[in-house]
């Protein structure tokens, strides 16, 4: 589905050349990039083609040039004319709007004491737009659940950059507040610390993607302190928190753990034997503290579920599961 | 002779309504001027603790203030949903429209398309700077105004009533 909230966000110009091009592809794309006086680009999934008068285009010479008004006129939405409402957002470099999609955001950094301040001249956007792939966990789903003891295991997701490692968190998350009585899993309170508005992609703290009827989510918060924060506040069953790493998030994890509450994470890693060479990482799962690893990787598609590992890393089958 | 005393009654009484209205310019002024003043107090405060974005900020502002401004701030939040304005033009246009329906002078309105230019383009810091800057203005031209107040708001008055009288000894 071609998101209306994108097109909302792009300057007339651009939103004309789109209405012209051809439907199907526009579905598939996963990225609108703007520079600042070169072509507009346009990504799918596996390749990238520009934007002109005729539709999606390879030919760089026919290709649309994004112009100064452009950029200004993206700005000016997605700031919604107040640059100082979304200073923080600059700091980071991306700002999430309606819909949950996402726009990175380079340009001339301003320096304050070695820290970026904000960003001024932005010359480069890169529009990703946000899919919610409803039913992605299915597969994976009755691995989490432990039908003996009644409770989720504590599960981390491991996968490379852009394998849709979030994609899959959020229809875990999803899966475990709605509950899934065919799987004999039932609903459960989940709390989500979204330290980057990565998985509910807030704005405003408003959730856009859909967490389930039973989900609590802590928008922006750092992790280790909103982990803490949920259990003494939102007594959830579940605590889910994006990419963790530091020594701070091991020794938060140790709370929820005693606290008797389940944790579903993720971390960056290409296989489970680069993953304990990180030392934190290493120390947790030698602890045995993960009872399941998800392994994803890209091939042959995004989301593709390598394996799914036990606490003694042992696979769990030999199968392999398409869930994107 | 009853002809001659309606008539003598309607010119005074036309002349110094005339005056009067003409006074009452002065204190609208004055009024106006104290009402965009904090207004802008109440955008200052939407942006240091709301960090709100410019469209509900100035919904928000006029909720809070009193015609004939408020109707300039409505008409603003109402005119950020159109794409192709940018923030200075919506500013201007704004205050443009309703010029007729207020007192104040091209000083006044310098002042404010001035901050326009700056207005939701930088950050927290700035903004504060650059309302503060304007406040400031804004404040020595109301005690300006207060002072044209006090000189002109009496001289009119008499002066609508006496014209009148002197029209009515005229024509007798």
């Amino acid at each position: 589905m071609w998101p209306k909230e994108i097109e909302e966000i792009l300057p007339k110009t651009i939103q004309s050349l789109l209405a012209n091009a051809n439907n199907i592809e526009k579905n598939n794309i996963q990225e609108i990039r703007l520079r600042l006086l070169k072509p507009l680009e346009i990504c799918f999934a596996s390749n990238f083609s520009y934007l002109s008068k005729s539709g999606f285009t390879n030919d760089i010479s026919k290709a649309y040039i994004t112009t100064f008004d452009d950029c200004k006129q993206v700005l000016q939405t997605i700031s919604n004319h107040s640059m100082y409402a979304i200073e923080e957002q600059l700091r980071q470099g991306y700002i999430t709007f309606a819909g949950g999609h996402r726009i990175g955001i380079v340009g001339k950094v301003v320096v304050d004491n070695g820290k970026i301040r904000t960003i001024q001249h932005v010359t480069s956007f890169n529009i990703r737009i946000a899919k919610q792939i409803v039913g992605v966990a299915t597969a994976v789903m009755p691995d989490l659940y432990d039908s003996i003891r009644h409770r989720p295991y504590h599960t981390l997701i491991v996968s490379p950059p852009q394998c849709g490692k979030t994609t899959l968190l959020r229809d875990i998350i999803y899966s475990f507040s709605k509950g899934m009585p065919t799987l004999g899993i039932p609903s459960h309170k989940v709390a989500v610390v979204d330290e980057r508005s990565e998985i509910a992609g807030s704005v405003h703290g408003i959730a856009q993607a859909d967490l389930g009827p039973r989900t609590d989510v802590l928008d922006a918060c750092p992790k280790a302190e909103g982990m803490m924060l949920l259990i003494r506040s939102m007594s959830p069953q579940i605590i889910t928190v994006d990419e963790i790493g530091t020594a701070a998030d091991a020794i938060a994890i140790d709370e929820v753990l005693h606290a008797g509450v389940g944790i579903i994470t993720t971390a960056h890693a290409f296989n489970l034997d680069e993953l304990i060479e990180r030392p934190i990482m290493q120390e947790m799962i030698k602890k045995k503290i993960f009872d399941r690893y998800i392994l994803l990787t890209n091939t042959p598609k995004i989301g593709t579920v390598q394996g799914i590992y036990d606490k003694n890393r042992l696979k769990l089958s030999a199968r392999r599961v398409f869930v994107g | 002779m009853l002809v001659k005393i309606i008539a003598i009654v309607l010119v005074i009484s036309s002349s110094t309504l005339i005056g009067f209205l003409l006074a009452n310019r002065f204190g609208q002024r004055v009024k106006e001027l104290r009402v965009i003043y904090s207004a802008l107090k109440h955008f200052e405060t939407e942006i240091v603790y709301g960090l709100t974005p410019l469209p509900n900020a100035f919904k928000n502002i006029a909720n809070r203030i009193d015609e004939p401004i408020c109707k300039v701030f409505t008409h603003m939040s109402e005119s950020f949903g159109q794409h192709d304005l940018t923030t200075i033009d919506i500013w201007t246009n704004s205050w443009e429209l309703y010029k007729q329906n207020l007192a104040l002078k091209k000083r006044d309105y310098d002042i404010l398309f001035q901050l326009g230019h700056s207005l939701g383009q930088t950050d927290k810091e700035n903004q504060l700077k650059h309302i503060g800057i304007s406040l400031a203005y804004l404040q020595t031209e109301e005690h300006e105004a207060r002072n044209e107040q006090h000189k002109h708001e009496k001289m009119y008055k008499y002066l609508g009533f006496l014209t009148g009288m002197m029209i009515v000894i005229l024509m007798i």
